[in-house]
């Protein structure tokens, strides 16, 4: 039992490493897109209005990510999952 | 702007809304029925009442507003929410489905039993549902106001009483199923006028994208005064955006109506794809036809040239002018549909706050009974209703924007890191968490108090204290920084026992896959 959620806590921690991994390239994205936003106000306050294809552009790349992000994590989940599912490979006898 | 059409289409919203919570309430007796639906909603219905519940009317409205006054902010306020959905999905969804059964607190509770820390999260969770509905009474009362001509007062206490009926009888089933009922409508009503919008440019987007820029052109001449023109204000207002989605209790309060984590993953895939899908429309097709088409036709405008109703009534004279009276009163009818899903999503996350948190848990140390409480939440849901609709009424004319960034900001700054921390990081201590989440609710309310949408705008003083009305890119870090060097500190507390309530709680909150 000890040794079962032991291991329910050793694969939650390798988890949520690929999840900070997934969540840290949409933020840093992020992050540019929303730089970008600012200097391009700066040169016209409507740029991001006027030039459809870059705000399209920046939400449509936000938006793959937050969505390819879903569904990585699906796929973690469900080898996850698959692999649970498989019965302990059994050693050499003694 | 009063027509039959939208008045019959209220009154079916309503009369449909109160037909649920009839239903509701035969199936709605014990506490987990009340505050969790019984775990009994799938996560299909649940995605579609988490977007039910997010997509509120200053955010679809506000946002065509924006855009229609040339605020290029309108864009930021779009791409935000999804990335905040994300982290909810990685590193919430799952653990508070695991950990709790019907409120946030009571998950971080688990981790530091006793009354300080539960109390405390608890307050920062009402102080961000009363700030949201003080935003959504305001939006509402002026929004009927306009569409059905009754006065504001009067629109205020409709809804608060609708909002009432559904949670005290309905309880969460209610408030489930009118937040879906809500956001299928809003599917439907955002798809009809994105359909008539390309007929009316021949199905040629560029063609829209033209006579849109040509008003632009002709329309707007000075400059904007938007979050965009300073970094720090951009930056800030992003993650007051996108981190504060993952701190609003009244989201996140919708992860106990599922069975298991699973769903609750299924829940927040279906709310994503809504919401994008909707932001997506508003900000891309019906923003610019609003400013394409609505510019120009002076029946939209008032004697001194402004849009009657305000910015918000943009997409409002836009249905209009595509589909007449019969558009105009469903987009009426789907506007005061999303206005009673939000503030019934909002007064069940107030009214289970005061009466399972705060009376049942610090008051009573878990000796009320179920009745006991279940009565406290009637009495709690009375109590919110009638301080949001005084709050509603005394706030008439604040900026609603400016109200749902206060609520966005404490929910970044004072409810996510303690959140977080709790789930995640093995060092946090009980004062570390009291710390961080002080820290972060204080600064980021005296930070919006010192900024000039208060400090000047509200309260009359010549120059703000803190130059900006976004607290949450130094609040935030604050928060994380104080809740980290308070445990360091309190070392303790870092105890064999701290560190086995840890490693049980993180087992259990990965329990479900195993």
């Amino acid at each position: 039992m000890a040794d079962e959620s032991s291991e329910i806590v050793r694969r939650a921690r390798a988890r949520t490493r690929a999840c900070l991994v997934l969540a840290g390239v949409s933020c840093v994205v992020f992050l540019i897109f929303l730089v970008l936003l600012h200097r391009s106000v700066q040169t016209h306050p409507l740029a991001p209005l006027r030039d459809v294809s870059f705000s399209f552009l920046g939400v449509g790349i936000n938006f793959a990510l937050a969505l390819g992000s879903v569904v990585a994590f699906g796929y973690w989940r469900r080898v996850e999952r698959m692999r649970a599912a498989q019965p302990p490979v059994k050693g050499p006898g003694r | 702007m009063r027509s039959p059409i939208a008045i019959a289409l209220f009154i079916i919203v309503i009369v449909s809304t109160l037909l649920i919570t009839r239903w509701a309430a035969r199936r709605t007796h014990s506490r987990a029925e009340f505050y969790a639906a019984g775990s009994s909603i799938t996560g299909t219905q649940n995605g579609l009442a988490i977007a039910g519940d997010f997509m509120s009317a200053s955010t679809i409205l506000g946002v065509a507003g924006l855009a229609f006054m040339g605020n290029s902010d309108a864009v930021l306020y779009i791409v935000a929410p999804l990335l905040g959905f994300t982290v909810m999905l990685l590193f919430i969804a799952e653990p508070l489905r695991n950990l709790g059964r019907y409120t946030v607190p009571e998950v971080v509770a688990l981790r530091f039993p006793g009354r300080a820390v539960r109390a405390f999260t608890a307050a920062a969770a009402l102080v961000v549902t009363i700030f949201y509905l003080i935003a959504q009474m305001v939006g509402a009362g002026a929004l009927i106001e306009i569409l059905l001509g009754v006065p504001y007062s009067l629109a205020v206490v409709v809804v608060a009483t609708l909002m009432m009926l559904y949670v005290a009888f309905g309880g969460m089933l209610a408030t489930t199923w009118v937040q879906i009922t809500k956001a299928v409508v809003l599917v439907i009503g955002v798809l009809l006028m994105t359909v008539l919008t390309f007929d009316r440019v021949d199905y040629d987007i560029d063609s829209l994208y033209q006579i849109a820029r040509a008003q632009m052109d002709t329309v707007f001449t000075g400059n904007t005064t938007g979050a965009l023109n300073s970094l720090y204000s951009t930056l800030s207002l992003g993650l007051a955006l996108s981190l504060g989605v993952c701190g609003l209790p009244h989201v996140l309060m919708r992860f106990f109506t599922v069975p298991d984590a699973r769903q609750a993953r299924r829940s927040i895939i279906v709310a994503m794809v809504l919401i994008a899908l909707v932001f997506l429309i508003v900000l891309f097709v019906l923003s610019y036809a609003a400013i394409a088409f609505v510019y120009g036709k002076p029946e939209f405008f008032d004697d001194n040239a402004v849009l009657r109703g305000g910015a918000n009534m943009a997409v409002v004279h836009l249905s209009r002018l595509l589909g007449g009276d019969v558009l105009m009163g469903i987009v009426a009818a789907v506007t005061f549909a999303t206005i009673l899903a939000v503030v019934a999503g909002l007064t069940m996350a107030s009214a289970g706050a005061l009466a399972h948190d705060l009376y049942a848990q610090v008051f009573r140390r878990g000796a009320a009974t179920e009745q006991q409480e279940l009565r406290v939440f009637r009495v709690a849901t009375l109590a919110v209703t009638v301080v949001a609709a005084l709050l509603g009424v005394a706030f008439k004319g604040t900026n609603i924007s400016f109200l749902v960034s206060l609520a966005f900001s404490v929910a970044a700054s004072a409810n996510l890191p303690v959140l977080l921390l709790s789930l995640y990081w093995r060092g946090l201590t009980r004062r570390g968490a009291l710390a961080g989440g002080a820290v972060g609710l204080v600064t980021s309310t005296g930070m919006l108090i010192a900024g000039p949408a208060i400090w000047v705008d509200v309260l009359g003083y010549e120059r703000a204290l803190f130059g900006s009305n976004y607290p949450t890119l130094i609040a935030l870090p604050l928060a994380l920084v104080t809740a980290w060097a308070t445990s360091m500190l309190d070392a303790r507390h870092h105890t064999a026992d701290a560190r086995r309530v840890f490693e049980e709680l993180s087992a259990k909150a990965s329990q479900a896959e195993a």
